[in-house]
């Protein structure tokens, strides 16, 4: 395996995976801090559900490590009590889509924590359009909110990064180990049963396997198979990524979300031009 | 005067695609050593006389791409005789038999060329003869030429299913990558078709659909003839590409059969009809001045005098191809074209 | 909990030499001892350490710190820096003081313990500040005397406001004039005032109504904007920064931070812990323990009332109007310990919100309407390292200006030059920098035997240096003629470039140096010139056994100012002084222990001057100087070239014999040094890794 690959394991299995780049993921500091124990500098980042009630467990780690917290936006307010946690570590907080999103979102942000959309949880994407306002709009978000961030500043470029890029399931960069030691590439991949791999010593991968070749030739099949997402004008920001695991899935909040963010981003893009000619 | 020539080379009419609505004429030659060293001949011995010519060598079939890679070395070979002029290699090819090695040689015969190709993303009028499907190995040898380097332009043939899909196609063809988009209308097949056939208000309507698409995208997939209507609406006198009018393909053209025998036009020779010569006996110096070589000047100057002398979009038509409709009439698609242009100008 | 940086409160006295009606603060005699510091910051060294926080700002507090004795606060901080250091802690100290017991006796604590910098309170009009019987307007005075006393040494001073109701009713263009205009000040912070412990009793008095302060503090933040002098007025600079710059970039107040709890907390005299003074002093009955009664700091600080207070924030987001406020990323809720005393509960947001939602607006509205704000946002490169400026234009010469010195550095090595400056070294200099400028001497050196600022003839020297069209003037000096007028005068003849010898921090300096407030001089002097803005600001350190376990602290310091542009670490030759005393210099292998952990990274002004290459080959070294250097001592003396001075040292043999690849840049060691050791010491030096 290519040492670039990262790999996202389950604290309690950490120990058990061959991998020299590491995410470990757990709910509880104790399990983290252990799996730290064992694996040392090859751990890379941290994932937590939530912010666990022994949080303090975690300040033996080492400061600017990578810690994302997977928040629902009702959990969102417990940000402010860990505040130490922005200072000492490369923090964010993956948050559900879910109904109270556009609140989870300013109250995160506000806190000055850098907010990512968790595009593996999306249970109510009606307030993505709301949301996507507050981070183009309002004065109190002043950190990222991705993937909003990433596709506006590349459309503002005219060099769009896609929901692909942002949350790759690119099995040579990125592979998702379960607690059944069971190897995919992301954890919605998981969730829906798809495999194409397992642990022994290290990742052992089956290049034959549906999920593998469907990963590899994702973009291909979806030109040559008739796919919608083929032809649809929000292509360059998704890459198919939303339609990937269900490919009924409605993508209707999203296309709108991607049409705002071209607009806006060439509205502003036109108005620094404009301001441009005007210094000149 | 200096010239801009297009030199179309058909090395051979045989296709391994079986395309519903293919308007040619297959035969079973290939062109021999012979014939090729003939052509860069004669146009070397032309471009020694006419040092200021502008020469676009325009490599066309059948699917040229059947040669294989050891008759384009050889082209590489005679390349040799005309490096001190000012010409481009370009190909047309469905790109469904390419291989590594060739994409390597044509690679280095092309250059900063690109290669044009189609494919037909929502309907299946596009075969292979092998029954493998088109789409697959189209798009692994538009993957292969993009790893490559080269330009891809899309040649997207318009017929009845296409009607409204146009906003869908645009998007598809930007989304796959190609660098441009050039549309066709469905004109008369060779074999015969029992898909949907493509009339003049249709063309006119999905020429629109099209073009309120790449409006919206701010043209950011350049597309024809849109680009040219662009450039002629912007500025009149500068003529792109050498084109004096709208709707028009280059003048002079030389299209070169397998058998060394010129035409006039592409779609002439598609057809075996209206030879003006052949390069192994003829120098291209002679070809040229048959008057037959300018039969599109003359259609132009006659169409103007008669049905298209009030015509107000006659700078962006000019008549339409001249092949297609023959030579004293105006184009098949001048409704459609109306239609356009007056909904556009609204 | 913490992330890698947190602030210590300390409150080592609660004894107070003023009565201000509006303070919280008890006032008492409980006095922190020595002993009992030891074992309150060994506890907070070791906890901190454990949770993996590596800078501490301790911000020194009263009750009166001026109420010690100067040395008290000094070794303390002594105390404290050991102890931090022992973990692994880098600790800066800040103080708070209401400057009324100043005198130049504290000089010395001052520049070693808070480096020069001290924060102090005046109010405009005074109406609640009072010292032994003087208020009003005569303590603005009594206290505009010592800050006058205190900056002329090259202190620098930030003020703290605290606005009144007759503050209200003062326009704030005469606001801002006294503080900015009058009095000179260049950092102003205003607090809002709140009553809580003694002065709870005014409450009434004290507290303002939101709706006029938030008027006060819009149209003083017009006034702010309008004169752009560049001068600091808090809270409004802070805001700007934030909302231009982001928070990462603004260094915002406390009672704006997300979560004090995560930042701070505050030990007080008796080893109290809570979570500030205002907290200590006000509501005692909050305090999180007592860390001389618990021997782990951990188990105060999750004490239910800091708990309590951690959860302030999320509560005041789920249940108070803060969320729907457009600035609760600017405000967080305001400060706890004002909430609680204006409202009785401290899950209130802050008793001001009206006043500061109104400043908040005017900030906005400015930034907003200021595109030079943004032109600088747009144009903000990540700050620009420091980096180390060195070299001059050649060819350069040195004049010895001064034979007389007032120190006598154990180190001297021209010791035996000094003596009385002869009767006309005011013509034998006027001619040497005649002879200089007329053989295309590009940069002059002003230094000597001795200390050049001692010779009153300076800056007329420097001037004729620059009439005759010598380029650049450099003054080396021990600091202790250095005054404002000395480097203002100097500045108008033409000298930019300073070098400024400071050999330790503290005593350690006066011993180096044999003589008593040396140190003093010497930062006050690098304080002066810092603040003219030269060209070049270097610091000159002899490296020598006093003061080599303190290289990198003194580094830190000089670092410090923003002006100095190298800090140069050198050994002396081995004559004069330093030969007498050659037990007290540097041996090599020592030193390139204690110069091994000195990179380039953490300290990017650092060059090294006359130490062998292989001593620290990852530092910059000065090599043998050129020949167009060029030294005359004396009128009699001819002009010599500097290799020729540089002739008392030698490349050791064992270096040649091993091929040492550094020879031809290398200074080589002291002939007398190696007399001394042999070349034992140089096989042992090379032979390591």
């Amino acid at each position: 395996m290519s040492d670039r690959v990262v790999v996202s394991v389950p604290a309690s299995v950490a120990r058990d995976v061959d991998a020299e780049a590491l995410i470990i993921r757990s709910g509880r500091s104790e399990e983290i801090v252990g799996a730290y124990r064992d694996v040392g500098a090859r751990v890379h980042g941290i994932e937590l559900s939530g912010f666990p009630a022994d949080a303090l467990k975690l300040a033996g780690l080492p400061s600017d490590l990578p810690v994302v917290i997977k928040l629902h936006p009702r959990d969102a307010a417990a940000v402010y009590a860990n505040t130490w946690m922005a200072d000492r570590f490369s923090l964010s907080v993956l948050m559900d889509v879910d109904q109270g999103l556009l609140q989870g979102v300013t109250i995160v942000t506000s806190a000055a924590v850098p907010v990512i959309l968790n595009l593996e949880e999306i249970h109510d994407a009606s307030e993505l359009m709301s949301a996507l306002r507050y981070y183009l709009h309002d004065r109190r978000c002043r950190v990222p909110v991705e993937f909003f961030h990433s596709a506006f500043i590349g459309c503002l470029r005219g060099a769009p990064v896609s929901l692909l890029q942002l949350y790759p399931e690119s099995p040579g960069m990125n592979l998702y180990v379960d607690q059944a030691l069971r190897v995919t590439a992301s954890e919605r991949l998981a969730r829906a049963g798809r495999f194409f791999g397992h642990v022994c010593g290290g990742a052992q991968v089956d290049t034959s396997a549906r999920l593998w070749t469907d990963l590899i030739d994702h973009k291909k099949n979806l030109f040559v198979s008739g796919s919608q997402c083929a032809s649809c004008e929000a292509f360059h920001l998704c890459d198919g990524y939303l339609r990937f695991v269900d490919s009924g899935f409605n993508c209707e909040p999203f296309l709108e979300v991607f049409l705002e963010i071209k607009a806006k981003a060439r509205e502003m893009a036109q108005d620094l031009s404009e301001a441009g000619d005007r210094e000149e | 005067m200096a010239k801009n020539i297009e030199f179309v080379i058909k090395p051979t009419l045989r296709c391994n695609g079986a395309c519903s609505y293919c308007n040619v004429a297959e035969t079973g030659s290939f062109m021999g050593k012979p014939v090729i060293e003939a052509t860069f001949r004669s146009l070397a011995e032309y471009l020694g006389r006419n040092p200021l010519d502008e020469v676009t060598i325009l490599w066309h079939g059948g699917e040229p791409t059947l040669m294989g890679e050891f008759f384009f070395q050889e082209v590489l070979g005679l390349q040799a005789l005309i490096s001190d002029h000012r010409v481009e290699h370009v190909m047309q090819s469905n790109l469904t038999c390419m291989t590594p090695a060739l994409a390597d040689t044509l690679c280095e015969l092309l250059k900063g060329g690109g290669i044009g190709t189609s494919v037909d993303p929502f309907s299946d009028y596009r075969r292979l003869k092998s029954g493998e499907p088109y789409p697959e190995r189209w798009y692994e040898g538009f993957e292969l030429v993009r790893s490559r380097g080269f330009r891809v332009g899309m040649v997207y043939v318009v017929h009845g299913e296409s009607v409204g899909l146009g906003k869908s196609i645009y998007h598809y063809f930007k989304n796959v990558g190609v660098d441009s988009l050039t549309l066709i209308p469905l004109e008369e097949p060779a074999r015969e078709f029992e898909g949907a056939r493509l009339d003049a208000p249709s063309w006119g309507k999905f020429l629109l659909e099209i073009y309120r698409a790449w409006e919206e995208d701010r043209a950011m997939l350049p597309v024809e003839p849109f680009v040219t209507w662009a450039h002629f609406a912007h500025d009149k006198d500068s003529p792109r590409c050498g084109f004096p009018e709208g709707l028009h393909c280059c003048e002079p053209t030389v299209a070169v059969a397998p058998t060394g025998d010129v035409y006039p036009c592409v779609r002439l020779l598609d057809v075996g009809s209206g030879a003006i010569g052949n390069l192994v006996v003829d120098s291209l110096e002679k070809i040229l001045t048959r008057p037959d070589a300018l039969w599109r000047s003359q259609r132009r100057d006659l169409l103007r005098q008669g049905e298209c002398a009030s015509c107000r979009w006659w700078d962006l038509c000019a008549g339409g191809c001249a092949a297609a409709c023959g030579f004293g009439r105006k184009t098949v698609w001048c409704e459609g074209y109306r239609l356009f242009f007056e909904a556009v100008n609204e | 909990m913490f992330g890698r940086e947190v602030s210590i409160i300390f409150v080592p006295t609660a004894r107070c030499d003023c009565r201000c009606d509006h303070c919280f603060q008890p006032r008492t005699d409980d006095t922190i001892t020595l002993e009992e510091l030891s074992t309150v910051f060994q506890r907070i060294s070791t906890y901190l350490a454990g949770v993996g926080v590596t800078n501490v700002d301790i911000y020194w507090q009263g009750g009166e710190i001026m109420t010690l004795s100067p040395e008290w606060p000094l070794q303390a901080g002594r105390r404290i820096d050991a102890l931090f250091r022992g973990a692994n802690l880098s600790a800066r100290h800040f103080l708070q003081t209401n400057l009324m017991g100043y005198g130049p006796a504290w000089d010395s604590t001052l520049w070693e313990l808070f480096d020069g910098m001290l924060g102090s309170s005046l109010d405009f009009p005074n109406v609640y500040r009072r010292y032994r019987g003087i208020t009003g307007e005569a303590y603005n005075e009594s206290w505009v005397a010592r800050y006058r006393e205190a900056t002329s040494g090259g202190l620098h001073l930030s003020v703290i406001s605290v606005p009144n109701k007759r503050t209200l009713d003062v326009s704030p263009l005469d606001f801002y004039r006294y503080y900015f205009d009058e009095l000179g000040l260049k950092s102003v912070q205003l607090n809002t005032p709140f009553a809580a412990g003694p002065s709870r009793r005014l409450a009434g008095e004290i507290s303002l109504d939101a709706r006029p302060l938030g008027d006060f503090l819009a149209d003083l933040f017009e006034v702010y904007c309008s004169r752009d002098d560049g001068v600091t007025l808090d809270p409004f600079k802070s805001v700007i920064d934030r909302l231009v710059f982001g928070d990462n970039a603004a260094k915002t107040p406390c009672f704006f931070c997300p979560n004090c709890v995560s930042s701070f907390f505050c030990v007080g005299p008796r080893g109290e812990i809570g979570q500030c003074d205002a907290w200590l002093g006000s509501y005692p009955e909050n305090n999180f323990g007592n860390i001389l009664e618990s021997e782990n700091l951990g188990d105060i600080l999750v004490s239910p009332r800091r708990l309590e207070l951690a959860a302030r924030a999320e509560n005041l987001i789920r249940n108070s109007e803060c969320l729907e406020c457009a600035y609760m990323s600017l405000c967080n809720g305001g400060c706890p310990v004002r909430a609680k005393s204006g409202k009785g509960d401290l899950n209130q947001s802050d008793p001001q919100c009206e006043a500061y939602k109104k400043m908040f607006e005017a900030v906005e509205r400015h930034v907003r309407a200021s595109p030079h704000l943004w032109n600088k946002w747009s144009a903000s490169a990540p700050p620009e390292a420091r980096s180390l400026l060195w070299g001059w234009s050649e060819p350069g010469a040195i004049v010895f200006s001064s034979f007389e010195c007032n120190n006598n550095c154990i180190f001297c090595a021209p010791a035996h030059d000094r003596s009385k400056n002869p009767p006309d070294l005011d013509r034998q200099v006027f001619d040497f920098i005649t002879e200089c400028a007329q053989s295309g001497a590009k940069t002059l050196f002003f230094t000597g035997a001795g200390e050049p600022t001692l010779n009153p003839s300076l800056v007329d020297y420097a001037r004729l240096a620059k009439d005759a069209g010598i380029l650049e003037l450099y003054l080396f000096t021990n600091g202790s003629g250095v005054t404002e007028k000395l480097v203002e005068a100097l500045r108008r003849a033409g000298v930019e470039n300073y070098w400024v010898s400071i050999h330790g921090i503290g005593e350690t300096h006066d011993r180096i140096v044999r003589r008593k407030g040396s140190f003093v001089q010497a930062f006050r002097a690098l304080s002066l010139i810092n603040g003219s803005s030269p060209q070049r600001l270097n610091v000159n350190t002899c490296l020598n056994m006093l003061n080599v376990d303190e290289i990198e602290r003194l580094m830190d310091k000089t670092l410090g100012f923003a002006k100095t542009t190298a800090h140069c670490l050198c050994l002396l030759e081995w004559d004069g002084n330093a030969y007498t005393n050659r037990d007290k210099m540097c041996r090599l292998p020592l030193l390139r222990d204690r110069l091994s952990s000195i990179t380039p990274g953490r300290f990017p002004l650092t060059i090294l001057d006359n130490v062998p290459h292989c001593v620290a080959p990852r530092l910059p070294h000065i090599g043998n100087s050129p020949d167009d250097l060029r030294i005359k001592r004396r009128n009699t003396e001819q002009m010599v070239s500097n290799r020729l001075n540089m002739g008392h040292n030698a490349i050791p043999q064992p270096c040649v014999e091993k091929g040492c690849p550094h020879l031809e840049v290398c200074v080589g060691v002291d002939r007398r040094y190696l007399e001394e050791y042999g070349n034992d010491e140089i096989i042992t030096l090379i032979g390591r890794p």
